[in-house]
């Protein structure tokens, strides 16, 4: 079951639940009030008559006459001024729907409508002169109220009993009752339509972010949840926009790296047939034909050449794949005593290039290891080297910096060679990526070095970039820490 | 099942919120049928004086005088100030305006005006006499003795409410 409709349904059933409690509280309190006034009203009455009655009885029992008879003429005559007196307080009365009625010595002395028949026996049970006693009953199908008081006359009770009829405020009630039910009904109906709504503009969002994570999970990684609102939800369709851009920029970083992959083993299949083609060639027609001894020689030059190649080529990969594994060592090297070390490395590889290679270095110390960072200069020269024409210039500079407030140290290695474009920048740190092909392979380059590179940079925690552009040369700057 | 279920419920729940309050409210008020309860008195009596007072309102000066001198069937006390409609003072002042009248007609022996040097001092009394047989119906009247200022002579006076005199 969807959310809203739940919201929907628990929001129907709370109102409903609600207005019945209410409704009930309420009408059972206004026929209380309905029942208290109609009790009041009785009692009243049955003052009234009460005191008509008694008053007219006083003097009946105060006259000469009675006092000076025997108990029994005096029960007879009390019967007879009781039935008299009834008659006329009835005539004298302005309630004309109240009966009343006198009961005297177990029998009824006065009705006013004859219907002393229906009235209650227990209505009288265990009364003390000065109470009032009422019942509410049903008589042929209407609701009146009995209202006794109890006097004491002579010895023997008197009772004035009077009937209200009240079955307006049943009919109140009834007509109350119904009057709610239309009521609960009409509120329902309005409050159901009305909570669908809103529900539905409440779970909109959450529609909205069902739906997106349905496409996310089908693979649309570009799904995202528009909700503006500053709530609890639009907050949540703030983070799932968060977490589904994460997502999908992990998803694009698995791709590169997968397409990487991929390129690499093609690469590698690449660099490694192009030697083997050549090896199993000349082998082939070395052992197929008797060639010249001139010829001969040059063939195995070529194995040989291919051979060392291939060798190269798996050494460079075999430090890729260990550095990438293992820690590294780190110790203090003097900037200025490593620049000439380097010099010297590159030196004869620059004389036979015929180039020359200036350095200006502040010098410092830097906590590396120094043979990986012999690596990383080697072969960021040879790069400077192949791509630099005849008679140029690379340029080896050092000062110490600062990066983020703290001291840093920075090389750079400049050349005015061939350069690169954007793309070939980008690319230039990749596996067997090689700028100009032909030239590297001339060289014996494998397109392993730069990679190599970055890699040591990165496991030291340094930063590079590369400012280069077509005939303008190439400029690769290194920052790491310490240099003090 | 479930949804069947569900919606069954709900619907019951919508039935019996519709239904049963009313059903309660019907089911009650017949319960309440056929039952005999009290009167709480507050409901039909004030203060007994009060009570006494609006009953009493239909005695005849004649009706009061026979409660007062016993013709009918009465209890004598002494009635609270609060009870009574006049003051002391007032009650004096209207039975020796009378008793005046009374002694110019030669109806009383002693002219109990204040202007004379046989001057009268008073003392009254409040006094109601009560219906024996309901304890409601009730006359008030005060009695007031004059006493000259030597004590040598004295008169009790007996007077209703509307100021009439009277003597056992």
């Amino acid at each position: 079951m969807k959310f809203r409709n739940k919201v929907l349904i628990m929001n129907v059933l709370l109102l409903s639940a609600g207005l019945g409690l209410v409704g009930y509280l309420m009408i059972r309190k206004n026929f209380e009030i309905l029942q208290r006034a109609g009790l009041s009203r009785a009692v009243v009455e049955n003052n009234l008559v009460q005191s008509s009655v008694e008053y007219d009885l006083l003097q009946v029992l105060n006259s000469t006459g009675y006092q000076e008879k025997e108990e029994q003429s005096r029960a007879w005559q009390m019967r007879r001024e009781l039935a008299e007196i009834g008659g006329r307080v009835k005539g004298s009365m302005m309630m004309t729907d109240t009966a009343f009625y006198i009961y005297y010595k177990s029998s009824y002395e006065y009705s006013s409508d004859g219907g002393e028949n229906r009235i209650p026996v227990r209505l009288f049970y265990n009364m003390r002169a000065g109470e009032k006693n009422y019942l509410v009953c049903e008589e042929e199908g209407r609701k009146v109220i009995y209202v006794t008081s109890c006097s004491l006359v002579g010895e023997q009770y008197l009772h004035i009993i009077s009937r209200s009829d009240i079955s307006e405020n049943y009919k109140v009630l009834t007509e109350q009752i119904w009057y709610f039910r239309l009521v609960i009904l009409v509120v329902l109906a309005a409050a159901s339509l009305l909570m669908l709504l809103v529900s539905r503009y409440l779970t909109r969002p959450l529609e909205l972010l069902n739906q997106a994570s349905s496409e996310i999970a089908r693979g649309d990684y570009s799904q995202r949840v528009n909700v503006s609102s500053q709530d609890e939800v639009g907050q949540l369709a703030g983070q799932f926009n968060r977490m589904a851009q994460a997502v999908s920029d992990h998803i694009v970083q698995l791709n590169e790296m997968v397409h990487s992959r991929e390129q690499f083993v093609a690469d590698f299949t690449h660099e490694i047939k192009t030697p083997m083609t050549a090896i199993i060639g000349y082998a082939d027609t070395m052992r197929s034909m008797e060639l010249p001894r001139q010829e001969q020689i040059l063939a195995l030059n070529y194995i040989f050449s291919e051979g060392k190649r291939l060798e190269n080529l798996s050494g460079r990969l075999f430090e890729l794949l260990y550095l990438k594994r293992t820690d590294i060592e780190r110790q203090p090297v003097h900037i200025s005593d490593f620049i000439a070390e380097i010099r010297e490395i590159t030196e004869p590889i620059m004389k036979r290039g015929k180039l020359s290679i200036t350095t200006d270095v502040e010098d410092g110390v830097i906590w590396v290891n120094r043979e990986l960072f012999v690596t990383v200069f080697v072969n960021v020269i040879d790069n400077a080297r192949k791509a630099s024409c005849p008679g140029g210039e690379i340029r080896i500079l050092g000062r110490r910096t600062e990066t983020e407030g703290e001291g840093a140290y920075e090389f750079s290695v400049e050349d005015d060679g061939i350069g690169m474009n954007e793309e070939e920048v980008k690319r230039m740190w990749d596996e067997f990526y090689m700028a100009d092909k032909s030239r590297s392979r001339k060289e014996g380059g494998a397109g392993i070095g730069m990679s190599l590179v970055a890699l040591i940079l990165s496991r030291h925690g340094a930063e590079w970039d590369v400012e280069s552009s077509p005939g303008h040369g190439t400029k690769i700057r290194i920052w790491i820490e310490g240099g003090e | 099942m479930k949804k069947i279920i569900l919606v069954s419920g709900v619907l019951l729940f919508l039935v019996c919120a519709f239904f049963l309050p009313g059903d309660l409210l019907l089911w009650q008020s017949r319960a309440e049928l056929g039952e005999v309860s009290t009167v709480s008195k507050e409901s039909y009596q004030s203060e007994a004086y009060a009570l006494a007072r609006e009953a009493s309102a239909r005695l005849s000066r004649e009706e009061k005088l026979s409660l007062v001198r016993g013709e009918w069937e009465s209890e004598i006390s002494e009635a609270e100030e609060f009870e009574m409609q006049l003051q002391g003072y007032e009650a004096v002042r209207m039975a020796r305006e009378q008793m005046q009248k009374m002694y110019e007609e030669g109806e009383f022996p002693a002219d109990l005006s204040e202007l004379y040097q046989n001057w009268y001092g008073w003392q009254v009394t409040p006094y109601k006499a009560v219906d024996a047989t309901f304890h409601t119906y009730t006359a008030y009247y005060w009695e007031i003795v004059f006493e000259r200022f030597d004590r040598k002579k004295s008169y009790t006076v007996r007077m209703l409410e509307d100021g009439t005199i009277f003597t056992y």
